[in-house]
């Protein structure tokens, strides 16, 4: 058993049977001492997400699930082939990509981890920081240079992100997969 | 609704006004468990008609009933068998009493009621579940418990405001002369001035830097103190050697302290309404100023790690309406000058020019209390919304 404010984000612990996976655990003092944590957490059985809060001195029950690297191999419609080191091949459907489908790509060549539970995969997690290639974004029209400025710009898959102004189309970004966000652009 | 005393009466202040509400005006069947039964009944001493029966654990006043916390089974099953259960300032629960509620159907509503906090994250908070695994004799159950945080928008629990605390208040300060002139009568003060402050902080520096500043005003002022740990820091800072009683008052310069007795907090919420000016502290006294509608300065509870100063900078912002329009220029220098006194003050500073500055701001400090007070008024207030939240009511 571990604490709420022990547990760290990538985590699973076990709720009223259920594993789930926490996205994200904030911490924040309350009065006279005392703290809370407030958690966003994902299903992995069935990919509901939801938000919860602890006493920070709460017991949780935290599980070490299976995991193995593995790298994207194909799409057979509904499923997503992934292959692991000794070329062995594990099938997901796109419902268990969800936060991840939007940065596979063909010829993505990221480590990921397969994430088993009961001999079943159940979710395929990506690296923390991912570099991906601008499809489509409009043209630098002010010139800024300070990063702070943002415009939309679209990835190979489709997805939409905010980026900084300076960048164009054929750059790469680093991408943080938690956040789904921008982080910086790529120098070749 | 399950309190423990932690230190003086702020979390049983808290619990017994939200009871109280709950009885009185939802007529809701309310049992108040208390762990320390002596300052339970040290606390409601001004509400009972004789010498309290310490021995009896039990007693019924105001259509709530007090209980010592549950220790034995029986107790602790008892406890459990209610509709609703409130666990104030994240309280643990006697592990019998968890195991009732497990093994209950339905289970009892299950909230746990946090601290007030005006910071961002409250809002994130409040409402949401908070699943606990409860291990039964045979089964382990999970029961929903579910946050409910106060604070000062619409998105958190509100404050605790009864239904009718602001006509209350408006009454007291229309007869606000009549009543200091009962208050200079029963302590025979040498004079009637001006300015009135009623002083409920945390002892310490912070006390002695207060009455520093207050002492070399120049300005008469007359300040009312609690009996007590306060008001003998007060004589020691004065420089006398007996603890003053109650009911006595202490001159030095051009300012009288009063020493009151403790009172009741319908007392405490009139003696708010007539001062000009209310230094309080924690959670309960710093609420029931607000609502009185006058300036205040807050003694926010110190933690070690500094991190009230955080939540007093969040509250100062969110009472100076720093997000809002822009002030004008004299509601502006006014709030700036509060600001910066209240918060020096809490850091443990020297606040004597400060407090210097603060008094030709305090008739639009005034003002601005009053706006606060209206504002806040139009929010939901902490009891309806728990009662919503608990699915007795919409």
């Amino acid at each position: 058993m571990k604490t709420a404010q022990e547990i760290r984000a990538g985590q699973v612990i076990m709720i009223d049977g259920s594993p789930w996976k926490v996205q994200k655990n904030d911490f924040h003092r309350a009065g006279r001492g005392s703290a809370v944590n407030k958690m966003k957490l994902k299903n992995l059985l069935n990919g509901v997400a939801t938000e919860t809060a602890f006493k920070s001195d709460d017991k949780l029950e935290q599980i070490v699930l299976e995991q193995k690297e593995v790298t994207y191999s194909y799409f057979a419609d509904p499923m997503y082939v992934f292959v692991d080191s000794d070329y062995e091949q594990i099938e997901i459907e796109k419902d268990d990509l969800e936060n991840v489908i939007d940065f596979i790509e063909d010829g993505m060549e990221d480590v990921c981890q397969a994430v088993f539970y009961n001999g079943k995969v159940i979710s395929i997690d990506l690296p923390k920081t991912i570099v991906r290639e601008i499809a489509y974004t409009e043209p630098s029209a002010r010139g800024d240079t300070t990063g702070k400025v943002m415009k939309t710009a679209r990835l190979k898959s489709g997805y939409e992100l905010k980026v900084s102004e300076f960048c164009d189309i054929g750059d790469l970004i680093e991408i943080d997969t938690i956040a789904c966000e921008y982080k910086a652009r790529v120098k070749r | 609704m399950f309190c423990r005393i932690i230190d003086n009466f702020g979390d049983i202040g808290v619990s017994w006004r939200l009871c109280q509400q709950l009885a009185t005006e939802y007529g809701f069947v309310v049992t108040l468990w208390v762990d320390d039964w002596r300052a339970a009944m040290r606390f409601l001493d001004p509400l009972l008609g004789s010498e309290p029966d310490i021995a009896s654990q039990a007693l019924q006043l105001q259509g709530v009933c007090i209980r010592h916390w549950p220790e034995d089974e029986q107790s602790c099953v008892e406890a459990a068998q209610a509709a609703v259960i409130v666990e104030m300032f994240g309280c643990e629960l006697p592990e019998t009493t968890l195991r009732s509620m497990a093994a209950q159907q339905p289970h009892p509503c299950w909230i746990n009621l946090e601290y007030l906090s005006a910071e961002d994250w409250v809002a994130e908070l409040h409402g949401l579940p908070s699943p606990q695994t409860i291990q039964g004799a045979d089964q382990t159950v999970t029961l929903q418990k579910q946050f409910f945080l106060p604070g000062f928008t619409d998105n958190t629990g509100g404050l605790l405001r009864e239904r009718p605390l602001i006509t209350q208040h408006q009454t007291w300060q229309n007869e606000q002369e009549v009543l200091r002139d009962k208050l200079n009568n029963a302590y025979g003060l040498d004079s009637n001035p001006s300015l009135w402050l009623s002083l409920f902080c945390y002892s310490g520096n912070s006390l002695a830097n207060l009455v520093e500043a207050l002492i070399q005003d120049a300005e008469p002022a007359v300040c009312i103190i609690p009996t007590g740990k306060l008001a003998n820091q007060l004589a020691s800072e004065l420089g006398l050697s007996s603890e003053p009683a109650p009911g006595k008052y202490l001159t030095h310069g051009n300012i009288q302290f009063i020493v009151h007795p403790f009172v009741s907090q319908a007392d405490y919420d009139r003696l708010l309404s007539i001062c000009d000016i209310n230094i309080v502290r924690g959670e309960d006294s710093f609420v029931r100023a607000q609502w009185a509608g006058k300036p205040l300065l807050w003694h926010i509870y110190p933690q070690d790690d500094g991190v009230h100063l955080d939540k007093l900078q969040a509250f100062q912002s969110l009472y100076a309406g720093e997000a809002g329009p822009a002030k004008s220029g004299a509601e502006a220098a006014a709030l700036a000058c509060w600001q910066a006194l209240n918060f020096r003050w809490n850091c443990g500073d020297g606040i004597e020019n400060l407090w210097h500055d603060l008094r030709p701001h305090l008739p639009a400090l005034h003002s601005h209390a009053r706006n606060w007070q209206q504002k806040l008024a139009e929010l939901p207030d902490l009891t309806s919304s728990l009662v919503r939240a608990t699915g007795f009511a919409t």
